[in-house]
Formats: C-alpha cells, structure tokens, sequence
C-alpha cells in the first residue's frame, strides 16, 4: 500500500479502517501522524484546553512590587568602582535594591567571585526588613544561591554546600520553589563532582533534570545532561559520556546556543582524546576553537590550542607537537592562565624525555615550578610540585614521575 | 516604555491568556477546591514576576509551577500518602500538549474554533452537525478535517517553539 494521505490517517482516528491501521504497523512516518491527529482529537475533547473569557488584567501591581528597582540600577552604576562596604549606607533596604545587587553578583561570578560574595552577603542585610515573607524568603533564598555560586568559584566548597542548603531552606517556603531548587540542585552538582564525590553529583544532576522537564526549560535541562556527561567522563565511563555528548550534539534543544553546542564539542574532543581517537577528537575540538574564536573567547581559544597539541603528542612527530605546545604555552601566559601553562610545560617535559633529553626536561620542569607558583599555588599543588623541584635537582626526572604531578595537579584544578 | 513597563504588560498578556486554563488544570487535574484555586494561580503568577530574570519559557513554567504549586497545597492539607497526583512524565508531556492546543485555540480562525467545539466538546456527529446548518454530513466532515489539519500545524509550530 502506498503512504495513505493526511486526510485519510486523520479519519482513521475517528473510525478505524483496517488497511490503514496494517500500514501504519510498519510505517513509522504514518504512525506519527496518526499518533500526533489522535493526541490533538483527545485534548480537543478537554474543556481545558479551550479558552474562557478572562478579567484580563492582573489582581495585584507588580509595578508596587518592583518599584525601586530602577533607580537601584542608576546607583549601583554611579557606585560600581566603589568598595562594596561602602554601598551598605546608600542602598535602600527593599527587594528592588536585592535584585539589583544580586543580579549584579551573578554577572562578577567568573571575573571577581570574591566581591560577587561581598555583594551577596549585602544583599542578605538589605532583605532582613522587606515586609512581605514571600518575598523576603525568596530574595534569602536568591542571595545564598550566588554565595554559593561564588564560593564555588573560589573553590570553598563545603561552605558553597552549606549555602546552597540555606538557600534550598527559604526556597522550600515558596509554593512555587520548585523550580528554584531545580537550579540549586544544578549547582550543588557542580560542587560534588568538583569534590569528586560522583554518585551524588549524578543524583542531584538528575534530580535537576527532572525539574527542568517538567517546567518546560529544555535550555537548564541540557545543561543539566551535560553535566551528568561530565560526571561520566570524570568517573571515567568514558563510553557514557561519548554517547550523551554525541546525542546532546544531536539534540534540537540545543538550537541557537552556539556557546552551549561549543562547550559540548569540547568536552566530547577531549572523551575522544582519552579514548585514543585522535581523528574524532582533533575533528571536534578544532571546530570548537573556530567558534570560540569567532564568539572572542580567547582563552578558551589558547585551551583548545593547547588541547590539540595534546592530540598530536598521540599521533604526530614529536617535534611537530612539541611546536604547538610552546605556541600555545605562549598563548596561556599571554591571557594569564599560568597553571594552564604549567600543565602544558609538563607535556614538553614528558615529550623531552621520551626523546632522551632529560636536561631540556628539568628547564621545562623548573619553568612549570614558577608558573605554579607564580598563579598562586596552594598546599596540596605545593606537595604535588615537590616531588617534582625534588626529581629535577637530582636528576631523577622520569616520564613517570611527571605524569603522576600532573595527574595530582589536574585533579586539584578539576 | 522602559524594560519593567514592558515587563509588566507581557505578564499582564500572560495572565489575561493562561489565568483561566491554570485554573483549570489546578482545579480537574488536581482537584484544588474552587475558594482556593484563584490564591494558586495569582501565587504562581507572583512567583514568575519574581523569577522573570531566569526564565526561559513563561507558558511552560506556568504550567510547571501551577502543578508544583498544587502539589505544595495537598502537602500542605492533607497527608502525603493521601495527594492524588500523576507527575510522570508521559502525563507533563500531555499537559504540555495541551498547553499547546490552547495557545492555538485563541488564535485559530473562529468558524473552525466553533465547528471543532461542537464536535469534540459537546460532541454532535458530522449528521447532526450537517443537519443543524441545513448542508451534507460530507461538507461538514471536510471542513472539520481541514481545521483538524490547521490546528495540528499551528499546534506543531507552537512545540517546536517552545522546545527551542
């Protein structure tokens, strides 16, 4: 039987007719349409779907609510150098004034998580007076949530987890909190896998997904699905995570985010890498560097440089990736990234030594030493970089030795 | 008109569209008693004036947080193990779908709008419908064929744009 047309599959929603009900066994488009014909007859035959008349206008102001929002904004920009204790006197204890200011430590996160703290923690005093609890929980609940944003990104974990659970306290007051605690939960699932704790990463992870799903947000829930990726791959279920990056690629929910496809093509060249493809890493993450560079991230830019010069230490002459590891070393430093650079001097250190040049090594050795320090190593880094000062004055620098300090040092970065 | 005017009247359109179907699906879905369903809708649409800033789809959070919201009231009411709820995810799918069947419904092209009410709500045959407007069963089966077909677009188009 040939493919019955859109007039017919649509009557045989209502009276079935048995050569099209045969077709449509095997036929996967035809079902389809039957499928999506049926699904829309059954909500027509739901008076809730069918609109009513309606008021039309809402039963409160929300301009009352969100009055002093705007001029919160001119004075955060007339006070935007200033040191953020000097701000407590100027701003009005209201919620427009909270919103303003958190709004503001959420774009400081990446670029100065110190003082998005700061101004997190003022936001908490501006809140204590708001009169309506509603709110006033949810601003709470709104101000942990960035602490804790920023303690990540200071790297206090156990104090970001701790914030979250204040946060998770004011947003469970909301009957409408759900969906907040959706992104704490997003969050503390960052916070678990940078703690290596995996299990309990994937569960918040998932937990979050869920959320996400059933409010519609297919944005937060893709990142949630690739968060749970990124555990897979930290866990080393390489295998796992390939295939959720490959079908996150896929996935239409991703749409225009550019930066969101880029993110995931970097992470699925780097799986590859870890699985020893260096075709398909090399294919992904040099696609990822030409989008980085055309959306003006430069220093993801240098990390993809340095990330395929990695590539070629697998496949390539060792000279040809020893080449492109000093460019990119040059480009880390150029942006600052020093313990990216010190990472990078270990691989030429490792590639020096697998071509019996020990003393060109302990340079690179020694160079990685001060890049570390010169980023502002901590204790453990410290530990970790020992062993290596250690290897290189006494001559003992093996291929072994590096890979287990870079192996030490990565962990402590991750 | 600045950001938050703008603002205002999007929540304020939002309100006027969807108010009533919330309160619908709060009311059949979850069996919220009528005296308090109003206070359940008003308190999701004050719960998204607050989270505008981070959400991404206004339709399909409403619909999340009046479920959610719903959910809250039951826990709040009565014993957990007594709340009648479905939240699987087949059923967010269909009340996703038909979130989508009414944002269609208020913009399909009226004579449709009445010929598929008739047929699917107060559920008069192609005969009986065709006999009302003095014509053929045949004619009236066509003209709700060809709305089926219009709605199942639009209803198709408005998924695929919420999705993005």
């Amino acid at each position: 039987m040939k493919h019955p047309g859109e007039e017919r599959l649509m009557a045989h929603v209502e009276t079935l007719d048995p050569e099209v009900a045969e077709h449509v066994r095997f036929c996967g488009p035809c079902a389809r349409i039957v499928t999506e014909f049926r699904e829309l007859a059954l909500a027509l035959t739901d008076s809730t779907a069918w609109p009513q008349q309606s008021s039309g206008s809402l039963p409160f102001d929300p301009n009352a609510e969100f009055e002093d929002e705007s001029s919160a904004e001119v004075l955060l920009e007339n006070l935007k150098d200033a040191p953020v204790a000097a701000w407590r006197e100027r701003f009005p204890r209201r919620s427009g004034s909270a919103r303003t200011l958190l709004r503001h430590a959420h774009s400081l996160l990446e670029a100065d998580p110190q003082r998005a703290q700061a101004i997190a923690d003022l936001a908490l005093v501006l809140i204590t007076d708001i009169p309506d609890e509603q709110e006033r929980h949810y601003l709470r609940g709104w101000a942990h949530r960035e602490r804790a944003n920023a303690l990540r990104y200071l790297g206090q974990l156990p104090e970001a987890l701790q914030a979250l659970d204040r946060a998770a306290e004011f947003f469970g007051k909301l009957p409408t909190g759900d969906f907040d605690l959706g992104t704490l939960l997003y969050i503390r699932a960052t916070v678990l896998r940078e703690q290596g704790h995996f299990p309990e990463a994937r569960n918040a992870a998932q937990q979050a997904e869920r959320i996400f799903a059933e409010f519609g947000d297919t944005v937060r829930q893709t990142h949630a699905r690739l968060a749970l990726a990124n555990i897979a791959n930290n866990e080393g279920d390489l295998e796992t995570a390939r295939a959720e990056y490959v079908r996150l690629l896929a996935s239409p929910a991703i749409g225009d985010d550019e930066l969101l496809l880029t993110r995931v093509r970097h992470n699925l060249g780097c799986t590859l890498h870890e699985m020893h493809d260096p075709e398909g890493a090399r294919e992904h993450l040099t696609q990822a560097m030409r989008t980085y560079s055309k959306l003006g991230l430069e220093t993801e830019v240098a990390r993809m440089r340095w990330n395929l010069a990695r590539v070629t230490m697998m496949d390539g002459p060792s000279s040809t990736a020893q080449l492109e590891l000093e460019e990119a070393i040059d480009q880390l430093t150029a942006h600052g990234m020093r313990s990216d650079a010190a990472l990078a001097r270990l691989d030429i250190a490792e590639l020096l030594l697998g071509d019996d040049d020990a003393d060109a090594a302990r340079t690179h050795c020694v160079a990685a030493i001060d890049d570390l320090l010169a980023a502002g190593m901590n204790v453990r880094a410290a530990t970790a970089m020992a062993l290596l000062r250690d290897a290189a004055a006494t001559d003992q620098i093996t291929v072994a030795v590096v890979r287990h300090t870079r192996s030490m040092i990565e962990q402590l970065h991750r | 008109m600045t950001v938050a005017e703008s603002e205002t009247t999007a929540v304020s359109d939002l309100y006027r569209d969807y108010a009533p179907f919330l309160r619908n699906i709060a009311m059949r879905k979850f069996r919220i008693p009528a005296e308090d369903v109003n206070g359940i809708v008003n308190d999701v649409f004050v719960g998204l004036l607050r989270a505008r800033d981070h959400v991404h789809h206004p339709e399909k959070w409403l619909l999340g947080a009046v479920c959610n919201a719903s959910r809250y009231y039951w826990r709040q009411h009565r014993p957990l193990d007594a709340i009648t709820e479905s939240s699987s995810d087949q059923e967010m799918e269909r009340l996703h779908t038909l979130l989508a069947v009414h944002a269609v419904l208020r913009r399909l092209d009226l004579k449709c709008r009445d010929l598929l009410h008739e047929h699917y709500v107060a559920g008069y045959s192609a005969s009986e419908m065709a006999s009302r407007r003095e014509t053929t069963a045949g004619y009236v089966q066509q003209l709700l064929h060809r709305c089926l077909k219009s709605a199942r677009r639009m209803v198709k188009k408005e998924q695929n744009e919420t999705s993005r």
